[in-house]
């Protein structure tokens, strides 16, 4: 944009014009995305948050490599045994190659493991649990699982959310406010009578693999959180449509789809990745609700859902299994205090009405 | 305002038979019935308790008898048969249990509302005091230690499971320093920990919006006006900005109030308190339909009363923002 | 300043004070249901459905009852014997087709009415009335024109009361008539379902209250026993205070002046409790994960406690590859009873072959079943069609949602894979929708449990009868069924015996289910308790229980034999014994 011509009103400085022009012109403009990261960056809670959720995303991936016992082998005539130094008795168990049924990707990182460690596997480092099977193991493989739910889920919301809530923010007036009557009244549906439905109708079906019935879980889940997104979505729109550049850019003369496509996607954007990395807590949350229910994720696959409902019968008066509760705690908590800096940070970073930030033409 | 009453009103009742409608038909359709159980499954026996509850009514006819207002129960066609005129939800009337055979709905919440609602209020109250005494806290002192240890603390609980949280404070509160009883529910003593694991994760997301709120308010003009003026701080936070910073929490406490004040079948399960909580989930199981479409009428009416009372006070406090859109 | 302005100034205090407001209004409501502490505690596992003896159907309702009503006879705790209960004695005609009771002069109902034949002739009517909706309503079968009555037809196709076998010569006799001999009539007439029932204080509330009377007939203000215990409160899903009623004929017997049965469903909870004195008496609550913990203690000896209860795995047997018996045979033979005992269950649990558990009960034994080998069973599966080239389907196991039955249906589809090369899948169902699948036999094995409703084998056998509901395996078989309806009539024990042993190798011949073990009861008990009865229904009567003292206490420790682990035993030093006691003890 051509500066206004210089009035005498403005304390300009003596240099000439085109020094100052040629100075910011070299200048690299910068979007609210690479502001954002920059402010992240230096956020250093968010860093940190950052670097474990790396390490735990790779963790999850690469769990079947790990030289870590199976989470599904069974011990049942042993107790419940405290957590080992690695430097007791290491390698004192073979690897049992026991599982539930894995991906063709899986089973070939499984092969590969078994190449690389042969038989040898870590000790019982968190101890193990009731039933024998190894505690580690289980919170690696529970974490993958739970995970995967977690961002399916939180996908799916996402998608139903922001075209919902967009639509219903874009429209106005009538349409509006009856698409959000429609989301008030699915909010006062209780949560779990849906979740019992839905699962009842799947579960009397003649599909009896454990297939069908996580899609429809997740698909479950999805479908509750897709109605604060589509709020969120529907308020952010509403607000951006009044925001003065809008006006601008239509006074200018740009079309709707220009307007949507540069102007409101971006900060639509921003607010649904913070409510996303807000989500997937929730969503493991809900999770670990049902699997205390037992509708959630079935044995043997395991899941933070299912550890975190054994730890409740880990303390009595008889006999305190403090590694069932503590570890498990440890494990949920860290990342979903990671995954929720990370949403606040983000939240910061990308709030344009924060003291010394502008909205973004 | 009346204005604003009146149409909110409307939008209640319709929203009330539309969730009540949609209810109602979606729990008829799930498999399995509230009297299918393992012993006595006699025809017979199966056809004659159908019977007695009007199961075998046709669903249209067994919908307006639970709707009422009149009594339409009886074989005379429109009102009864002159032992009640009135009967069904509108009359006030929620049916019988299916589940609690020798209770009616009304019965069952009458008991248990009470108590989830002694729970919720003292929950309620923890969550606040502490939720915005940290908040605040964090405001007094930005950026430092303190501020980055309890924005910590506040994302930590919120982060666990409320059953984890439980367990952790059975551990510690229960077995390891012997102060309050296992479970129960009788006396205040059998209040203080499940209070603690229900009002946790809403203290703590009440922090964080304190902060957020009083950061945002501190960052006003009239903030830096008063502390030209020579203001203390902390009076200028307390007086002026906590108004402002207490907005978000406000409208927060609205449907967070009415799941903490239903209960939460958890901790009802696990400190064994007789609560509205359970009843949510275990009248799904049991397609206990007349307590679930109790529950779910309650908690709608709950919910609604609440947001508008939020709409209100908002509006209250803060009259730049207009109240259709609060 | 403006009003506004000071109005927004108290709408500060305003949600505060509300808080504030409702806590205390809160507290004092549900505060002021706060009781004082009961005699004695105990854990009923899971809130009643109903206090209506005619539609009980579990095992909670039928502890709760037992304490309100009397029957004709009762069981006693040690040996389940019968003892005259409202009945002082009885009478049998000799050909078995008449019984007649003579009630005990004197009894009152609760509210000082006196208690007649006509009660009993009452609730009989109200059992079999198609109405009641009762499922016990075959225990009164046996009487003449009870099944007609209870099919809604009779003589002149109504139902007509005059025409069924229980008349009331007199206000204290009632009697039975038969329309073939019943040699366990008196263990019927000790269940639940056959509890007397106020005729005159229900006809009034039903007048009163034509909707609601059932809401109405079970409050404890209109509720009318003739029990040891009357109903004091009852908090669903909290407690149910039961108090001594003193209109009992006999109440000089009974010790405990309240009792209270709590409803808690988690395991971990109630263990907790009763280890932390806030409850006497667990059934059934000890968590897997500190059974052992729990084993070697002097209040938990489940390996002395078996149970007339029977796990099992329902086949259905009108889809292929299940309708062949030599499948079904191969499945039971292979089926890894001992690793689930052993390894599962940990808490005394035996294997069971046969479809009585434990194998004995009474004078009846079940026959003996050979253990087969793998050889034998692959042999089966070779002659009903099914080898290498041609293997079983898929099969799957139904079961509701719990991590027992999960534990087992996999490690017995693991062996059934390894010892046959079929594939077995699991099938988590909730529960009502399990129930449901199993009553529509729409599943192929399914797991089930059924616990005896009195100690006699017919009880486990007549389950798999063609028309008996419990069935729901489609397995029909005349012989068997002939065999049974002969056994129901048969008066001569050692006849008897052996047409159920004729029946019971019928079962073990077709295999419609796969017994796999039998329950013990997992009683967790205050060792101060006495008049406990460690008997094989686990079925407890409160008007025996009593606290004992300090000294019997160490007397009855004195006399173990073996190593035990003492524990606490919390209760009053010098015990609290009922009247009839004290006085024999000479107090």
């Amino acid at each position: 944009m051509k500066p206004a011509a210089a009035s005498p009103r403005w304390d300009l400085p003596s240099a000439p014009l085109e020094a100052l022009l040629a100075k910011h012109g070299s200048e690299k403009g910068s979007s609210l995305w690479t502001q954002a990261w920059t402010r992240l960056r230096r956020d250093r809670a968010a860093r940190w948050a950052m670097w474990f959720l790396s390490l735990v995303g790779a963790i999850s991936l690469l769990a079947p490599l790990l030289p870590l016992p199976s989470p599904v082998a069974m011990h049942v005539d042993r107790e419940p045994s405290a957590p080992q130094a690695p430097w007791v008795a290491p390698g004192a168990q073979k690897f049992e190659r026991q599982y539930w049924p894995l991906s063709a990707l899986d089973r070939q990182l499984v092969g590969l493991r078994q190449t690389l460690f042969q038989e040898w596997q870590t000790g019982p480092l968190l101890g193990s649990d009731a039933k024998g099977r190894d505690l580690l193991s289980r919170l690696v493989w529970g974490g993958r699982t739970s995970l995967a739910v977690a961002l399916a889920a939180a996908l799916t919301s996402l998608i139903l959310g922001v075209v919902y809530g967009g639509l219903a923010g874009l429209l106005g007036g009538w349409a509006d406010r009856i698409m959000m009557r429609i989301v008030d009244g699915l909010y006062a549906l209780p949560f779990t009578f849906v979740v019992i439905f839905v699962l009842g109708l799947v579960g009397s079906s003649k599909s009896v693999a454990g297939v069908g019935r996580e899609v429809v879980f997740l698909l479950a889940i999805g479908a509750l959180y897709w109605l604060s997104m589509a709020r969120v979505v529907r308020g952010q729109v509403l607000s951006l449509k009044r925001a003065e550049f809008v006006l601008v850019a239509r006074a200018q003369g740009a079309g709707p789809l220009r307007i949507l496509f540069t102007h409101m996607i971006p900060n639509v954007l921003a607010v649904v990745v913070v409510y996303l990395t807000l989500t997937i807590p929730s969503v493991m949350l809900s999770e670990a609700f049902l699997s205390f229910l037992g509708l959630g994720i079935e044995p043997p696959k395991v899941s933070w859902g299912l550890i975190a409902v054994d730890a409740i019968e880990a303390a009595s008066p008889l006999r305190v299994y403090w590694w069932l509760i503590v570890f498990p705690s440890l494990a949920i908590g860290s990342v979903l205090l990671a995954l929720n800096v990370l949403g606040d940070s983000l939240r910061d970073a990308l709030d344009p009405r924060a003291p010394g930030r502008a909205a973004q033409p | 305002m009346q204005g604003f009453l009146l149409r909110r009103a409307a939008w209640f009742v319709l929203t009330l038979w539309a969730v009540v409608t949609s209810a109602f038909f979606l729990m008829r359709a799930a498999p399995g019935g509230p009297f299918s159980a393992e012993r006595g499954g006699d025809p017979l026996v199966q056809a004659a308790l159908q019977a007695r509850y009007h199961l075998d009514w046709p669903i249209w006819r067994q919908y307006l008898a639970y709707v009422g207002p009149f009594d339409w129960s009886a074989q005379g066609w429109i009102v009864g048969d002159g032992s009640r005129i009135f009967g069904g939800v509108l009359a006030g009337d929620l049916g019988p249990s299916f589940k609690y055979r020798d209770f009616s709905v009304n019965d069952v919440l009458a008991q248990s509302l009470p108590v989830s609602l002694e729970l919720g209020l003292f929950a309620l109250f923890f969550a606040v005091v502490v939720g915005v005494s940290a908040g605040l806290l964090c405001a007094l002192f930005p950026r430092g230690k303190l501020d980055l240890g309890v924005r910590m603390l506040a994302t930590a609980a919120v982060a666990l499971p409320n059953f984890v949280l439980a367990a952790l404070l059975i551990l510690v509160f229960v077995f390891l320093i012997p102060l309050f009883p296992v479970a129960g529910w009788g006396d205040f003593a059998h209040l203080v920990l499940p209070a603690i694991a229900l009002g946790t994760p809403v203290a703590a997301y009440i922090a964080r919006l304190v902060r957020a709120g009083l950061f945002d308010a501190l960052s006003q003009d009239f903030v830096r006006t008063a502390i030209a003026k020579g203001m203390p701080t902390r009076v200028v936070v307390l007086r002026h900005a906590l108004r402002q910073g207490l907005l978000p929490v406000v409208s927060y406490l609205g449907p967070a109030a009415a799941g903490i004040l239903t209960g939460s079948l958890v901790i009802e399960k696990i400190f064994f308190i007789p609560g509205t909580g359970q009843h949510f989930v275990n009248s799904a199981l049991n397609r206990d339909y007349t307590l679930a479409m109790g529950v779910t009428i309650l908690y709608t009416a709950l919910v609604f009363a609440l947001n508008t009372l939020v709409d209100v006070i908002y509006t209250l406090l803060d009259p730049r923002i207009p109240l259709e859109e609060a | 300043m403006s009003g506004l302005t000071r109005a927004r100034r108290w709408l500060w205090t305003a949600p505060a004070a509300l808080l504030i407001a409702g806590f205390a209004w809160a507290l004092s409501l549900a505060g002021a249901s706060h009781l004082p502490p009961a005699d004695f505690t105990f854990n009923n596992n899971s809130e009643v459905s109903t206090l209506d003896p005619a539609a009980v159907t579990s095992v909670p309702e039928g502890r709760i009852l037992r304490a309100l009503s009397e029957g004709l006879v009762i069981r006693h705790p040690t040996d389940l014997s019968i003892q005259p209960g409202a009945a002082q004695s009885w009478e049998m005609s000799p050909d078995g087709l008449r019984w007649t009771f003579y009630l005990r002069p004197g009894m009152r109902w609760s509210n000082g009415e006196p208690l007649s034949s006509s009660d009993f002739a009452f609730s009989f009517q109200r059992l079999l009335a198609p109405q009641t909706a009762s499922p016990f309503a075959q225990f009164l079968f046996a009487v003449a024109g009870a099944r007609a009555y209870h099919a809604g037809s009779g003589p002149q196709g109504k139902p007509d009361w005059n025409s069924v076998g229980i008349k009331t010569p007199d206000a204290l006799t009632l009697q039975l008539e038969l329309e073939s001999p019943r040699a366990y009539l008196l263990e019927l007439l000790a269940c639940t379902p056959l509890l007397p029932v106020n005729a005159k204080n229900l006809q009034q509330l039903q007048q009163r209250f034509p909707q609601r009377w059932m809401a109405e007939w079970q409050k404890p203000e209109n509720l009318v026993c003739n029990g040891a215990y009357l109903l004091g409160s009852r908090r669903i899903n909290d407690r149910i205070r039961l108090v001594k009623n003193p209109r009992y004929w006999d109440a000089d017997s009974v010790a405990f002046r309240a009792i209270d049965a709590l409803a808690v469903e988690h395991a971990g909870t109630a263990l907790n409790m009763y280890l932390t004195g806030g409850c006497d008496w667990l059934d059934g609550s000890v968590p897997p994960m500190f059974v052992s913990e729990m084993l070697g203690r002097e209040d938990f000896r489940p390996e002395q406690s078996p149970y007339l209860g029977l796990y099992f795995y329902r086949l259905n047997c009108t889809r292929p590859p299940l309708d062949d018996p030599r499948v079904r045979r191969a499945l039971s033979m292979t089926l890894p009873r001992d690793l689930v005992t052993e390894h599962l269950l940990k808490a005394g649990q035996q294997r069971c072959t046969t479809f009585v558990p434990w194998g004995r009960l009474g004078s009846y034994e079940s026959p003996a079943v050979p253990i087969e080998g793998l050889s034998e069973a692959r042999r089966l599966l070779s002659e009903a069609g099914y080898g290498p080239r041609r293997p079983l389907p898929r099969l799957s196991i139904h079961y509701n949602t719990a991590e027992s039955h999960r534990d087992i249906a996999e490690l017995v589809s693991d062996t059934w894979r390894m010892a046959l090369g079929v594939e077995v899948g699991l099938a988590n169902q909730e529960w009502k929708v399990w129930l449901d699948s199993q009553n529509r036999l729409d599943y192929q094995i399914s797991r089930s449990s059924w616990i005896a409703d009195y100690p006699d084998a017919s009880s486990f056998l007549g389950i798999f009868t063609s028309d008996n509901p419990n069935n729901r395996t489609g397995w029909k078989n005349e012989r068997f069924d002939g065999l049974i309806a002969r056994a129901e009539s048969e008066l001569n024990p050692t006849a008897r015996n052996k047409l159920l042993l004729q029946a019971e190798r019928i079962l073990l011949e077709e295999v419609p289910a796969i017994p796999i073990y039998s329950y013990v009861a997992q009683n967790v008990i205050n060792p101060r308790l006495g008049g406990f009865g460690n008997n094989l229904l686990n079925e407890q009567n409160p008007k025996f229980w009593y606290w004992k003292s300090d000294d019997e206490l160490w007397q009855q420790r004195r006399e173990q034999v073996g190593s035990i682990e003492f524990v606490d035993a919390p209760g009053p030093a010098e015990g609290l014994y009922s009247a009839n006691a004290l006085r024999a003890q000479g107090r």
